[in-house]
């Protein structure tokens, strides 16, 4: 497959760098990310007899997922972000309908960096872990002070009106689309969350899985944020149910000095948002319904021949969610 | 009957870790091969527990069933006791699955009613059932694959 993926980026890259003689070295596919194939690699070229050389990522949409995604959108979004106060890798080229590499690619330029999805809860001593969460969720901040309206944003996303029911929406039609058997627990989340959203709070872009694993870091600086597919105009009070999620809370918490009543704090100081915690709670069961459906998805994927490991029922997520509405 | 099934599936994860793995390309194939070995020996130890799980969900489900009996219309009512009255050889798979899955699609239909009452029966052993489930589960939700080398 590399061979033949090798073909099809030299044959992409030489039309849009204008060098049929473009020369592509070290392709492979990484094994990060579950939902995208991520291919790594390095390409120089030749213009006005200058040579080039830079490293570049495709991203190409897999056979089978466990989320289902349009890279026209993903391209679009980091398009109009390209000049913004966050950082966001930098897109170059879109096959939108996979005419190029066989099925919907984006390439981007390769950044340098780490990608430590533990790093709140590494090495490092407690007091530089404590400053990097607060450089990580004012990044977040940053993404939902966003002027979506002046960047353009939606010509590329949809303004959802109110969006908890949007949100919701969107996932149960997932359910519905992927489902292989009946799934009571799902369905009883559905109805609680159905009866009890909240009213949108302001509308801002949301990144839609905000997570250290996420950003890349140089030092204790973080340089970028990665991973742009879900985004989409929402409740930025999704990204904050996201993010104080208990399911992921050894990822984005540091017990005692980072907790999510820190974290809330901080991010509704710097975007003057309120944070009501009701609502919160209510994106927290969103967000395990949301974590719920990846795994749904991968698991019909998994049997339909299209995904590369086995995913079993997430009874941990469904049980996570039910405490939780219990606890509402 | 040797090899047993639980032996069988031991013997194809050391095939494929001691043989195959070692020639496999780094990077993203050996990875999957990884997982998958992870899968395999995740069922070479659970598979056992499955027949006993489906037993005790499919009852655990009936008894939520029979305490909502009271809230539903007449025709999910009948069709919940008629699936009450059956039982399945509990070592025929393919019919304790089919017959889970009808129970827990049935439980889907009388979730609306249940919801209607709180604090009644049928809502109790409903949440009951769902964190009982969760611990009895066979299966983690994602195997552990196989260290590397």
């Amino acid at each position: 497959m590399t061979e033949a993926i090798a073909r099809q980026l030299t044959a992409w890259l030489a039309e849009e760098l204008h060098d049929p003689a473009v020369h592509i070295e070290g392709l492979c596919r990484t094994s990060a990310g579950y939902s995208r194939e991520n291919w790594v690699f390095d390409a120089s070229w030749q213009t006005d007899g200058k040579t080039h050389s830079w490293p570049f990522i495709a991203r190409r949409d897999p056979v089978g997922s466990v989320l289902e995604t349009d890279r026209r959108v993903e391209f679009g979004t980091l398009a109009a972000l390209a000049d913004c106060a966050v950082p966001v890798p930098r897109v170059r080229w879109l096959d939108a309908d996979g005419a190029r590499l066989g099925r919907p690619s984006i390439v981007m330029d390769r950044a340098e960096g780490i990608c430590d999805y533990l790093v709140l809860n590494g090495d490092r001593p407690v007091k530089r872990r404590l400053a990097i969460a607060h450089r990580l969720y004012d990044r977040l901040a940053d993404i939902h002070l966003l002027d979506w309206r002046a960047l353009g944003l939606d010509k590329v996303l949809v303004p959802p009106g109110d969006a908890a029911a949007a949100a919701l929406d969107l996932w149960e039609g997932e359910l519905r689309r992927v489902q292989l058997e009946p799934e009571p627990e799902m369905e009883m989340a559905i109805a609680w969350l159905r009866r009890n959203k909240p009213a949108t709070s302001v509308t801002t872009l949301v990144h839609g899985d905000f997570k250290p694993g996420n950003v890349l870091m140089q030092g204790d600086e973080v340089t970028l944020i990665l991973d742009w597919e879900t985004a989409h105009l929402g409740d930025p009070l999704e990204d904050i149910g996201w993010v104080t999620n208990p399911l992921r809370a050894g990822e984005h918490s540091i017990p005692g000095i980072w907790e999510c009543s820190h974290l809330i704090d901080r991010w509704s100081r710097r975007t003057g948002f309120a944070a009501d915690p009701a609502a919160i709670r209510w994106w927290n069961v969103l967000a395990n319904l949301k974590q719920a459906m990846t795994v749904q998805t991968g698991r019909k994927s998994f049997v339909d021949g299209r995904l590369n490991f086995v995913l079993h029922a997430p009874v941990r997520i469904y049980r996570l969610m039910l405490e939780l509405i219990e606890a509402a | 009957m040797r090899p047993t099934v639980a032996e069988q599936l031991a013997g194809i994860s050391r095939i494929l870790s001691e043989i195959v793995a070692p020639e496999v390309a780094p990077g993203y194939p050996a990875e999957i091969l990884r997982g998958a070995i992870g899968a395999l020996n995740a069922l070479g130890a659970r598979w056992t527990d499955i027949p006993a799980f489906l037993a005790w969900d499919i009852e655990a489900t009936a008894n939520v069933l029979r305490a909502a009996i009271p809230l539903l219309d007449t025709t999910l009512a009948d069709a919940v006791r008629d699936a009450c009255s059956h039982s399945a050889d509990p070592v025929d798979w393919a019919t304790m699955e089919a017959r889970q899955e009808h129970m827990r699609g049935l439980l889907v239909r009388a979730m609306p009613a249940i919801l209607t009452d709180p604090d009644g029966d049928a809502h109790r052993l409903m949440t009951e059932l769902f964190s009982e489930r969760s611990e009895r589960f066979p299966f983690q939700m994602s195997a552990q694959p196989v260290k590397k080398g």
